[in-house]
């Protein structure tokens, strides 16, 4: 099941727009005027006045004697002739001669038309294709011109034999089309019909206007849409039966409580079961954390729930053995009727205010920012957590303001570039503990633009230009990342590996465990950087190593500048090369924040030393 | 509630009534797409002679043929599977007439109307049927080509060949990929009682399906596009 959702995910991503296309245009040819697209709205019927060819004789001359005459006048290789077929025009009477016919009438053909009385080749002039034209129209507007077209032609794209065009000054610039060798009607062609033509254009995707619906684009499309389409039904029933259409006045009432992660009862609710948990806890202002909006693709609406509760294969899919046995579900896929009592994961997550106290560069591209909170209790929350900002619509500059004269070098080849973005919203994770202080502590990076004319982060960069005073809405902390839930024993190691502003949750961790549990396990710290200058809080990292005799901090550099002594490489490296030291393969736990690239490469170093995926934990919001 | 948990809401309960549209408007435009339009419309069944009139078959001159029929308005000098003919249209009378003697060809038998069709089908399979159809045209033909012949060849895709039984002439051919395209095409339609304007049904259908698919491309932008967290 996860599968067709992530088909019909990246499915509608690749065709999305074209379907809306698809759609807009097949409005259209449902609500045009069917009596306009034919282009023939100002057509005459023309009578056939039937007139016998008696009336011409004796001058006619004979079938016969225009395929003698053709043999005689066509060289050493005679022309060959399939039929030759009485017309008049211009009530004069000709002979057309087939030389080669298409299966139809738009295919390559060759004719030639010769005068009856005269079996001399008769050319359809400029006068000739007009005298056709008019006797077909009947509209207001005045003959403007004539003019002999070679194919390809814009209003008929599949032709391929040389037509007369006709255009007349009316409304609707009305075209008409006669064939140059025989001086058939062809057909007209108006404004309306080329907007349908338009439209037909974009429906059939037939961008090199070949007049067809098989190019391999539109193939492409056909089949990636057949696969959005398939699999959209397929989650649809799949919906229906698991219970997911409910209708509000046929659901009832379920009571639920609501507890954070102490136990400890938050709320009382009545809620109706026609929607599913998540919804109804964010409706009363439990806010439960979500990118994709209930569709149980993106597991970060976690909640505890009665463990016996049935999980469904989203869960399966995005929750661990260990979270599922624990109670762990996602609160968009059940609903009241299911459940008696929620317990928080990420309790208190309700919007509140918070107001920047401190702001300053530990490096040239990551700020420390402090927030107040607006309220005087105290915010509980697991060491790793992160916190939601609701970033409004701004204007934002690439450079800041202002900057400290040591970094001011390092920001001289950015481009000035000023820019607007939509209100938007951006998670961090806090760098301190609890009961630290009553601050509210992180590490952000200013991501800068990835080339000179692209805009850098909108979030990281607004953000790190408020000024002290200034206040931001946020929502949270919710638990995502943090130390095993597990009974902890002092047996275990934990490894923490982070780069850049990853470093915040393993900070929030660190102190944690050392300063506010004071721990006793054995604890690492791999901290990547580039330069020194990046090696933020290196001070304070250096004097809890000093200070505990069971934490060590390992700090790593990959461009090393000349006077520096200490590992060098990437950390993933300095693991593997000092990994057996770290102790038991069996006792070791392995906490990783930074760069994706980093983390993946990390990953799978681990793996191959046969660390197991339930002992790796990574603060990855990349889905 | 977030934006985000509205739209698929709305998404979810639109497509739990469009969703079967949907497919079919899948289903029968791959069909309609993948399919060459060339091989739906049978030019491969038909072979492309360009055949040549030979002088010496003709005999009988438009003088002789005026003489028969003065009334006549329409003269064609062509071949006919390998026979040089005349088709005259006197009145409202079709005419074959040989070349060579001026005899009356029409009407013609059902050997005759095989050999037409044989002359022009590419295909080797044997021929499964002959119908002479006078009324009620089947499918697919327009009841202006009446009477003519209907071949059947008992090939794979069952192709059918029309020839006219009163100027011999080919009028259509068609075979089951055109049948099923014709089926699906009007499928895609929405077509359910042979009316292709004014349908109403298709007109709350794809109005409907335009806000559904608008509230899917918004749930592709939020679940792909907007990222939860910068690192």
């Amino acid at each position: 099941m996860q599968l067709i959702k992530l088909i019909h995910k990246w499915a509608s991503v690749l065709v999305g727009i074209q379907l809306l296309i698809w759609l807009l245009s097949g409005f259209y040819f449902n609500i045009m005027d069917v009596n306009k697209i034919h282009g023939d709205q100002y057509q005459n019927k023309i009578p056939s006045v039937a007139r016998s060819l008696a009336a011409y004789q004796p001058k006619l001359k004979d079938p016969q004697a225009i395929l003698e005459n053709i043999r005689a006048n066509s060289g050493s290789v005679p022309l060959p002739t399939q039929s030759i077929k009485f017309i008049s025009l211009q009530e004069k009477p000709y002979y057309l001669l087939t030389h080669h016919k298409g299966l139809r009438r738009h295919f390559v053909s060759d004719y030639t038309l010769v005068d009856a009385y005269t079996g001399q080749p008769k050319m359809i002039d400029a006068e000739l294709a007009t005298y056709i034209a008019n006797r077909s129209y009947n509209g207001p507007g005045e003959l403007l011109s004539a003019t002999k077209l070679t194919p390809p032609i814009d209003d008929m794209v599949r032709e391929k034999n040389q037509v007369w065009q006709i255009n007349f000054g009316d409304n609707v610039n009305t075209s008409v089309y006669v064939d140059a060798r025989t001086g058939e009607l062809i057909s007209h062609s108006d404004d309306d019909k080329r907007l349908a033509d338009f439209f037909f254009m974009l429906h059939f995707m037939d961008y090199n206007g070949v007049g067809g619906f098989n190019s391999w684009h539109i193939i492409l499309f056909a089949f990636i849409t057949l696969w959005l389409c398939l699999s959209g039904f397929i989650w649809t029933i799949q919906l229906a039966f698991g219970g997911n259409y409910r209708i509000r006045f046929l659901a009832k009432k379920y009571p639920v409580s609501v507890k954070n992660p102490l136990n400890q009862s938050l709320a009382k609710l009545n809620i109706s079961s026609h929607k599913n948990l998540m919804e109804s806890l964010n409706a009363h202002d439990i806010l439960i954390p979500s990118t994709c909006g209930g569709g149980g693709t993106c597991g970060q609406c976690k909640v505890k729930l009665n463990p016996t509760l049935s999980c469904n294969s989203a869960e399966r899919a995005l929750l661990t053995q260990d979270e599922i046995d624990a109670g762990h579900r996602l609160a968009c896929q059940h609903n009241s009727s299911e459940v008696k009592e929620v317990e928080l994961l990420a309790h208190n997550a309700k919007k509140q205010k918070l107001i920047l106290t401190h702001s300053k560069f530990l490096s040239p591209y990551i700020k420390e920012l402090r927030f107040k909170r607006n309220s005087e209790k105290p915010l509980n929350f697991k060491a790793g957590a992160y916190i939601q900002f609701n970033i409004p619509a701004a204007k934002g500059s690439a450079v800041p303001p202002t900057l400290p004269s040591e970094f001011q070098p390092l920001w001289e080849p950015i481009v000035k570039l000023n820019y607007k973005h939509p209100a938007i919203s951006r998670c961090y994770s806090l760098a301190n503990y609890d009961t630290q202080t009553n601050e509210l502590v992180f590490l952000i990076k200013m991501q800068p633009a990835p080339k000179a004319d692209l805009s850098p982060g909108f979030g990281s960069n607004y953000i790190c230009n408020m000024q002290p005073g200034e206040s931001i809405e946020a929502i949270g902390p919710f638990e995502k990342f943090h130390v095993k839930d597990s009974q902890h024993d002092v047996t275990k190691t934990m490894v923490m590996i982070g780069a850049g502003s990853g470093m915040a949750p393993l900070k929030s961790i660190i102190l944690e465990q050392l300063e506010k549990l004071k721990c006793q396990q054995n604890m690492h710290f791999y901290f990547g950087a580039r330069h020194k200058i990046d090696l933020i809080h290196r001070e304070l990292f250096e004097k809890l190593s000093s200070e505990h005799q069971n934490f060590y901090f390992t700090p790593v550099l990959s461009k090393p500048e000349s006077d520096w002594h200490g590992e060098t490489g990437y950390v993933q490296q300095i693991i593997e090369h000092s990994f057996l030291t770290l102790g038991n393969l069996n006792q070791l736990e392995f906490y990783l924040c930074g760069p994706r690239k980093m983390m993946l490469d990390t990953i799978v170093m681990l793996k191959n030393q046969g660390v197991k995926d339930s002992e790796i934990l990574c603060d990855d919001f990349s889905n | 509630m977030k934006l985000v948990n509205k739209i698929r809401q709305y998404h979810k309960w639109m497509m739990l009534f469009l969703g079967t549209q949907f497919v079919i408007w899948s289903v029968t435009g791959t069909y309609m797409v993948v399919i060459d339009l060339n091989y739906i419309h049978g030019n491969n069944l038909i072979k492309e002679h360009q055949p040549n009139i030979d002088s010496e078959d003709v005999k009988f001159t438009l003088t002789d043929i005026l003489a028969l029929y003065p009334g006549a308005t329409d003269i064609e000098l062509a071949t006919l599977a390998g026979q040089t003919v005349y088709h005259v249209i006197n009145g409202k009378q079709q005419l074959l007439l040989s070349a060579l003697t001026g005899e009356r060809l029409a009407p013609f038998g059902e050997k005759r109307a095989t050999e037409i069709s044989n002359y022009y089908y590419s295909g080797t399979s044997a021929v499964k049927e002959i119908n002479l159809i006078t009324q009620n045209p089947p499918y697919g033909l327009n009841k202006k080509f009446l009477p003519a012949y209907r071949i059947d060849y008992d090939a794979f895709s069952s192709p059918s060949i029309y020839i006219s039984a009163e100027s011999g002439k080919l009028v259509r051919y068609r075979h089951n990929f055109w049948r099923i395209f014709d089926w699906m095409f009007r499928f895609h339609l929405a077509d359910y009682n042979n009316r292709e304007h004014d349908n109403w049904l298709l007109f709350w259908l794809t109005l409907f399906s335009i806000g559904a698919c608008l509230l899917g491309l918004g749930l592709s932008y939020f679940t792909v596009l907007r990222k939860a967290k910068e690192a």
